[in-house]
C-alpha cells in the first residue's frame, strides 16, 4: 500500500499544477504515423518480400 | 503483476488510488479493446488515444519477441546495469477492483540511459467529462519513481497538438521554452516528479 493511505501529504505546488494543467489539456505522448513501423514490426515477412523483390 | 504505486485520481466515487503496475501480455492484448471506446465530447483525442494504446500492444509484442522487454523495476535496474541495451516496458494503470486498463504508457529505456515515452494515453472514456481526473499526471509520478531507481536524468517524448499545452501549462519544459513537438523533461523538474511520486510508492512487503 502507498504510504500516504492514512495520511494524505501535502500537495506541493509542482503536483498542483501537474493536476490544474492537465484539467485544461489531454495528456499524451506519442507519433501517429509509427504504424508504419509497427506494421513491419509484428510481420518481419513482410520485409523478406520487399528485400526479394528489389533482387 | 503488482503495483508499485497508486498516485490519488478523482473519480465519479471520489477520489480513489490508481494501480499503476508493469504490464503483461494479458495487458498488451487488452489495450486492443479501447478500440470499443469513443468520447462523445472530444472525437480527436479519443482517436489518438485509441491508436497509442493500439501500437503500444504492438511494440510491447515485439519487444516481448526478441525479449527486449521487462517486466518489473528491478528488471530494468538489474539489465540496465548490465550495459547499453534498449530495453521497453508496458505500464498500465487500473482502479481497484477493476481490469480495466485506464491509462497507459509505452517507454523505451536507450542506450545510453534515457527514458523515451513513445505512447502515452489516457482511456478515452475515463475523461474529465465522465468525472476522472489526474489519470495522466499519474502516470507521469509513476515515470519519475521508475526514473529515480534507473538513475535515468531524462524523460523525452513528442507531444500532440492537444497536448503540448499540458506539458508548457505544467512548467514541464525547462527554462520555460515553448513546447512544440517535443518535450524534456530533467533537472529541477525532474526531480520534482521523482520527490512528488515517492508518497505514494508502494512498500515492498
Amino acid at each position: 500500500m502507498p504510504k500516504s493511505k492514512n495520511t494524505q501529504p501535502r500537495v506541493s505546488k509542482f503536483l498542483q499544477k501537474l493536476w490544474d494543467a492537465e484539467d485544461k489539456y489531454p495528456v499524451m505522448a506519442g507519433n501517429l504515423r509509427s504504424f508504419q513501423w509497427a506494421g513491419v514490426a509484428v510481420a518481419p515477412e513482410a520485409e523478406t518480400k520487399r528485400k526479394s523483390k528489389l533482387g | 503483476m503488482k503495483p508499485f504505486i497508486q498516485p490519488p485520481v478523482v473519480t465519479p466515487k471520489g477520489e480513489q488510488f490508481l494501480s499503476v503496475s508493469f504490464g503483461d501480455s494479458a495487458d498488451a492484448e487488452r489495450l486492443d479493446s479501447w478500440n470499443d471506446a469513443r468520447s462523445p465530447t472530444d472525437m480527436v483525442n479519443s482517436r489518438d488515444s485509441i491508436e497509442f494504446a493500439s501500437l503500444a500492444g504492438k511494440r510491447w509484442r515485439y519487444y516481448a519477441g526478441r525479449a527486449e522487454n521487462v517486466g518489473s523495476i528491478d528488471e530494468l535496474v538489474l539489465r540496465s546495469a548490465k550495459g547499453h541495451d534498449e530495453l521497453g516496458f508496458l505500464l498500465v494503470a487500473k482502479l481497484p477492483g477493476s481490469n480495466d486498463i485506464i491509462g497507459m504508457a509505452w517507454c523505451r529505456r536507450t542506450w545510453c540511459n534515457h527514458l523515451v515515452l513513445d505512447f502515452l494515453a489516457s482511456h478515452p472514456l475515463y475523461d474529465k467529462s465522465s468525472g476522472y481526473r489526474r489519470i495522466g499526471a499519474s502516470m507521469l509520478l509513476a515515470l519519475g519513481h521508475i526514473t529515480r531507481c534507473t538513475k535515468i536524468p531524462l524523460i523525452w517524448g513528442e507531444a500532440t497538438l492537444a497536448s503540448a499545452g499540458f506539458y508548457k501549462a505544467a512548467a514541464l519544459q525547462e527554462n520555460k521554452r515553448k513546447v512544440q513537438d517535443h518535450f524534456f523533461i530533467r533537472g529541477r523538474n525532474l526531480a520534482n516528479l521523482q520527490r512528488d511520486a515517492t508518497p505514494f510508492v508502494v512498500t515492498k512487503q
